[in-house]
Parts: structure tokens; C-alpha cells; sequence
């Protein structure tokens, strides 16, 4: 019995050797069929096209997860008194309690911009080895390789406001058994190493748009020189600042809107004053999705009349910030971006071009809005910011005064510190709810003190907290788990 | 072994009959919109309306209280509301940033009409109501505008028919003493911005007076707050 147990067991082992030595040779080196794999891909200016459009819709989909673009730039100031029933996240961003963990963890991750930068990382390796002939517009060569240089100095941009020092990498992962972790870059050197592919990108950019469904939301020569003029007034080298922000004044192509029933329209997107957008467009089937479960639509500051059958208001405007901005109640703004602004369910209608999708039946609502990051008059200001701190308000103040006669709002007369911050307060009301009014508030150091609210009172400055770097986001403790090189932000350190 | 089976059968027997009496089924019951008491009286046993007791006392409109036939019931929020905004209003208008400016402060001869507002002849139930609704004189002679409002809040329209709301909304001029509407045909023409419009938290609370709904918290008392008004 025992011996034969022996024998079968050698004899299986045997054929399961033989079998496991001369099967499946074949097989197992063949090439997957429909899978894009990275040697295989990047050979045509096919391929080129639809990666740089994957990037867009990656940047996309960053900026929209959590409503990120503005619970950073928007809920972090005092604009809106979010309704702790509805969205009890982001009321404790809006109320100043923020203290860590009572905030949603999915804003502190990353992880999804390394994604954004992997595909971008993956353009600027891969596109320059295409050869030329193999582009049907010879053009869009340079044009990909300019626009991923810009995404990658944007994206390493916006995250470096949220959190300072991120983890600089300029490499796709070509192998992901070779991927290693890197810790976090100075904030400096960030900052150093995009306006380096900005150079890049200018350089193979141009000014204005050949073909005009792609303005505003995809990015050209002025896009690049309007994020250069933000990167170094974020720095507060205002020197570069202001021959930046004059490029894209004097060459970039665009004017204001100055029809006043068409400024929703600028919100729409594709304006002659857009200069970069994040395209939202449900006529190209892109609209965001107001009631699908299953996607992250949200639309907080506006309810019915705006959307049919939405009762709940997430994010009524704070009638105290708007009266404080807002003292003079004829400015266009005031009435056309809010709507009954006085009562304690004012909604700010700045995105509300919603179409629905089931016709009368109104039930499935679809915003069509793009995401407004730079525009003209936006540069405007930021170069009127810039002159005044070089000390040429003259020409300053004309800025300033193109901006608030087109709002219908009497000319300023002033100089010095008290022009900073009617500049300021004039950016606080031309883009409100635009995702900038944080960084703006921080890089003028007009903000308040931590106990209270991060802006408790804008006049007064108090720069203790970013100093401390207090305005930085702290990041996710689950991203600590995998990765041993990565430090929490300074002055979040032992306060999680 | 057949004793047994008795004694076991006889025990199922015993569990079948003798559990789950209705006693075992904790808390609820079924809903009942009547209420056995004056809408007055009823008030007066909900903390939420403590504020608006007192305030109908001061004025001595208990009775018009109770013989209203609809009554949309302000919570103690909302008449903090109304104080906070009368407080800047004054302190503003007088210079005194201190000033002290309480629920006592109040002039309640002067507001019995605001709350008048509040009140309608007719019983106004979710039945008699449709999405166009209904344009009607409250008792201090001034048009609100009831309606029901669909929503797909919560329920990202699963049901073939949506829920629905109902409004109490009054209507103002779109300019300072601009005319307002006079009819129900006249509400549908206006701009919207001229459609102050307030949610009813509850709704269809049936006392032995009349029909008894409840604004929401966030409602301010007299909608104070905006402008035109």
C-alpha cells in the first residue's frame, strides 16, 4: 500500500514535469492583440493627438475629483457658508475648523496627479522620437510636445500651492517593476523646474488658434506666458511677472468681454477673453452629469431655479463676505454671478448652463460649464498687482480702471498700499468662485488667523499661520504606508 | 422516544402561538397626520416653536392662531434670524456697534400683521395643491404663493414620479415699489429672482383647528433679509 502510494506519487511528479517542460511555449510569448502598450504606441501623430487628449481628460478628471479645484481656491476663504447638513466636509473647510481629520482624506492624495504625470512624463519622452513625416499637420509636433511641457509645469504648479514640496519627477515609468519612491523636492526647486518647461513650451507654442474649437481649452503660447506671470508672482519676482503678463496682454489675441448680457458667456467657455479651460461641454457629450450616481457631479452653489429639481443648496453664498466686497450694488457682477445673494440661500450662478438630457421631463440635469482657470481679465489684474508693486501705479491704475468700468463701477484714484488692495479686493470680486481667491489672499499675505477661519479679516495681516506654511494642505497619512521616503508638511506634523 | 415527540411537537405548538406578541415590536407606530389639539395647544408641545408661543402671546393672537385654517409655523431659528438681521440693520443705521437688540426689543404691536401673513382662511393640504399652485391672500391682505416643487435631492430620480415639496413664497418687486403680480397667471410671468421662496421642513399636520405646515430653519421671519422686499 505504502510503496504504491510511492510509485504513483513519483509517477505524477514525472508527467507534471513533462507537461510543465514542453507545453505553452508558444502561447505565453505571444503579443496581447488590442492592448496599447507604450514601445508599440507613439508611431503616428495619431497616437501623439489622442495621448496629449488623454492628458486633457486626466487634468479633467483631477481638478473635478472632490471638487477639488474649489474647495481649494474658494472654500478656504470665507466665500461661501457651507451648509453643514448638506456637505458637512467642506462646511468644516468654509467655518475655519479645519484640524485634519474632519476633512474628506480624498483632497490630501496625490495619487492622481502622478498619474496625470506619468502620461505627460510618457508625451514628452516618447513625441520628440516620432519622426515628422509620420504627423498629418506637421504643426502638431511641436504643438504636443509644447502643450505637455506647459501641462507638466501647470500641474506641478497647482500642486505645489496645495502642498509645497511634492515629489519632483520628470521620468514616465517605463517599467513599473523599476519604479521607486522619491521623496519630496523643496517647494523652490518646483517652482525653478516649471518656469524651465515653460521656457520650453513658449518656445514651441504660438499665439492664437488655427482651428477655434480648440480655444482656450487647449493650451498655446499665451496660455504658457499667463501661467509663467502666475508662477512668478507667486514668487514675488514681479519684474518677470510683468513682461510676462504684458506677452500675453499685448500678443496673446484676446479681448475682453465687454457686451454686458454676454458675460455668462464667458463662463460657457471658448470666449475671446479665455486664455485656459478645462472643456465641459455636453454638446460633445462631456457635460457633467448632475444625478448620476455613479459620477462626481456636483453643481453646490446653484439649486432651482437654475436646476430644476434641486431643492438643496450645498453652498449658499456668505452674504457677509459678498456685502463686504460688494459695497457698491450697481456693479454688473453683483447682479449677474449671484442670485438673490441677500437672503440665507444665495446661489452664485456663475456656472449654471445646464441642459437636461430627458427634454421637458427635466429630471437628469447636465452642466455645461467650463472650468475657467485663466483669463484675460484675470491677467489684468495680476499685471496691474505687478506694476503697482514695481511702483508704476500710473499705469497700474489704467489696468484697474478698464476692469471696473467694464463691471460699471466708478474709476479709482489711488496709490500705493491702498491701491494693492483695492487691486486685490478687485480680483476678489472679478473671480470669485473661479478657484483663485485663496491664492491670491496667500500670495498677498491678506489672511487671518487660524483659530477663526483662514481669512478671518482681509485687511489685516497676519502671516504667522503662512509663515508656518499653514496654508498648505497636509497629505494623506495612507500615502505614508507604501512609502518611507515621503514627510508629512511641516506644520501638520503631530497635529493629524 | 414517542414522549419525546410529543413534548416536542406540544413545544412548537407553544412558540407558534405564544411569541411575538405586537408588544415586541419597539417604537413607532403607524402614521396619524390628526393630532388631538388646537393648533395653538400644539404648538405649545413641540420646543421647536417656543419662540413663536411667546411671540403670539405678546401679541394676543392665540385666537386668530386657532381659527386660521392653514398656519405655516415659523421655528425659533428663524425669529433669531429675523432679530440678528434687525440688529445689523440698527446698528448700522444708528452708528452703535454694540448695540443690544434682543427677541424683547421687538415692537409686537407693529408685527402682528407679519405674522398675519403666515395665516390663510382656507385649509390648504398637499391635495389641494398642484406645481402651478395657488395664489392667495393671507389674513394681512398681502398674495403668497403655495405650490409643490418636485425634487430629486436623495433620490436621483429611481421613481418614475418625483417626490415633491412644498412652498411658501412671496413675491416681490423687481425694483423698489415695483408692482407685483395679482394673480396666479401673473406669478408665472415674473422674473425669478422676484420669488423669495421657502421650503416646508413638515408638512400636513392636521390639529381640530385647521392644517398646521412648518417652515425650514433657515427661513427668515417676514424675509427680512432681501432686498426689494
Amino acid at each position: 500500500m505504502k510503496r504504491n502510494i510511492v510509485r504513483y506519487t513519483a509517477g505524477l511528479l514525472m508527467i507534471t514535469g513533462l507537461i510543465s517542460v514542453s507545453s505553452c511555449k508558444k502561447i505565453l510569448d505571444l503579443q496581447p492583440h488590442n492592448s496599447t502598450f507604450t514601445n508599440a504606441y507613439f508611431t503616428n501623430g495619431t497616437d501623439a493627438n489622442t495621448a496629449i487628449a488623454g492628458a486633457y481628460a486626466l487634468l479633467r478628471s483631477v481638478l473635478l475629483n472632490n471638487y477639488s479645484f474649489h474647495v481649494y481656491g474658494d472654500a478656504t476663504t470665507s466665500e461661501f457658508s457651507i451648509n453643514s447638513g448638506f456637505d458637512d466636509a467642506n462646511y468644516n473647510i468654509s467655518n475655519g475648523e479645519f484640524t485634519g481629520l474632519n476633512v474628506g482624506p480624498g483632497i490630501w492624495n496625490w495619487l492622481n496627479y502622478y498619474q496625470l504625470l506619468q502620461q505627460i512624463n510618457l508625451i514628452i519622452n516618447k513625441v520628440p522620437g516620432i519622426p515628422i513625416n509620420k504627423f498629418s499637420n506637421q504643426d502638431d509636433k511641436n504643438q504636443i510636445i509644447g502643450e505637455a511641457y506647459y501641462l507638466r509645469a501647470f500641474t506641478y504648479f497647482y500642486m505645489t500651492r496645495v502642498w509645497g514640496d511634492v515629489p519632483l519627477k520628470l521620468q514616465p515609468d517605463l517599467d513599473v517593476s523599476q519604479a521607486v519612491n522619491i521623496p519630496r523636492t523643496p517647494a523652490a526647486d518646483v517652482l525653478k523646474q516649471c518656469l524651465a518647461d515653460l521656457k520650453i513650451a513658449e518656445s514651441n507654442l504660438v499665439f492664437g488658434y488655427a482651428d477655434e474649437s480648440q480655444r482656450a481649452v487647449r493650451a498655446n503660447k499665451g496660455s504658457a506666458f499667463a501661467l509663467e506671470a502666475h508662477i512668478t508672482a507667486w514668487t514675488h519676482d514681479y519684474a518677470a511677472c510683468e513682461q510676462a503678463t504684458a506677452q500675453v496682454i499685448n500678443n496673446g489675441q484676446y479681448h475682453l468681454v465687454t457686451d454686458t448680457s454676454q458675460f455668462s458667456k464667458i463662463f460657457i467657455g471658448k470666449s475671446v477673453e479665455g486664455i485656459f479651460e478645462i472643456n465641459i461641454d455636453y454638446q460633445q457629450s462631456e457635460g457633467i452629469s448632475l444625478n448620476n450616481p455613479y459620477q462626481s457631479g456636483y453643481a453646490p452653489t446653484i439649486a432651482y431655479p437654475f436646476v430644476a429639481q434641486k431643492s438643496n443648496l450645498e453652498w449658499p453664498v456668505s452674504t457677509l463676505y459678498v456685502n463686504t466686497l460688494f459695497k457698491d450694488t450697481t456693479d454688473l457682477r453683483y447682479k449677474k454671478y449671484f442670485f438673490q445673494a441677500q437672503s440665507t440661500s444665495g446661489q452664485t450662478i456663475k456656472y449654471s448652463n445646464i441642459t437636461y438630457a430627458d427634454g421637458s421631463a427635466k429630471n437628469d440635469p447636465r452642466l455645461s460649464n467650463n472650468i475657467i482657470i485663466f483669463r484675460l481679465a484675470d491677467i489684468m489684474l495680476l499685471r496691474a498687482e505687478a506694476l503697482n508693486q514695481l511702483g508704476r501705479d500710473g499705469e497700474a491704475l489704467t489696468l484697474l480702471n478698464t476692469i471696473r468700468s467694464r463691471a460699471g463701477i466708478a474709476n479709482y484714484t489711488g496709490a500705493g498700499n491702498a491701491l494693492a488692495r483695492t487691486i486685490l479686493e478687485e480680483r476678489l470680486r472679478e473671480l470669485f468662485y473661479e478657484g483663485q481667491s485663496f491664492y491670491d489672499l496667500v500670495r498677498t499675505k491678506q489672511i487671518g488667523n487660524s483659530s477663526s477661519s483662514f481669512i478671518s479679516d482681509y485687511s489685516h495681516i497676519n502671516d504667522t499661520r503662512v509663515n508656518l506654511g499653514g496654508n498648505l494642505w497636509p497629505i494623506d497619512p495612507t500615502m505614508f504606508k507604501d512609502d518611507f521616503v515621503l514627510k508629512q508638511t511641516p506644520y501638520w506634523q503631530g497635529k493629524l | 422516544m414517542k414522549t419525546l415527540k410529543i413534548f416536542i411537537s406540544i413545544l412548537f405548538v407553544a412558540v407558534v402561538f405564544f411569541s411575538c406578541k405586537k408588544d415586541y415590536t419597539i417604537g413607532g407606530d403607524l402614521f396619524k397626520a390628526q393630532v388631538n389639539m388646537t393648533t395653538y395647544d400644539y404648538l405649545k408641545t413641540n420646543h421647536a416653536f417656543d419662540t413663536l408661543v411667546m411671540m403670539i402671546n405678546k401679541m394676543n393672537l392665540k385666537d386668530e392662531v386657532n381659527s386660521a385654517g392653514t398656519f405655516f409655523a415659523v421655528t425659533n431659528y428663524s425669529i433669531t434670524n429675523f432679530v440678528l438681521a434687525k440688529k445689523a440693520q440698527l446698528s448700522i443705521q444708528k452708528n452703535n456697534e454694540n448695540l443690544v437688540f434682543t427677541f424683547d426689543s421687538l415692537n409686537f404691536a407693529s408685527l402682528k400683521d407679519s405674522l398675519r401673513a403666515y395665516m390663510f382662511k382656507d385649509k390648504i393640504t398637499r391635495d389641494n395643491l398642484s406645481q402651478k399652485g395657488i395664489y392667495t391672500q393671507a389674513l394681512d391682505g398681502e398674495y403668497r404663493l403655495i405650490q409643490l416643487r418636485s425634487t430629486t435631492d436623495y433620490t436621483n430620480s429611481i421613481f418614475t414620479t418625483n417626490p415633491q415639496y412644498i412652498y411658501l413664497t412671496k413675491v416681490v418687486p423687481l425694483t423698489p415699489g415695483g408692482p407685483v403680480p395679482v394673480d396666479i397667471n401673473g406669478v408665472q410671468q415674473v422674473d425669478p429672482r422676484q420669488l423669495l421662496s421657502t421650503l416646508c421642513q413638515t408638512t400636513g399636520i392636521l390639529t381640530t383647528t385647521g392644517v398646521l405646515h412648518v417652515l425650514n430653519n433657515n427661513h427668515t421671519f417676514t424675509y427680512f433679509n432681501n432686498v426689494n422686499n
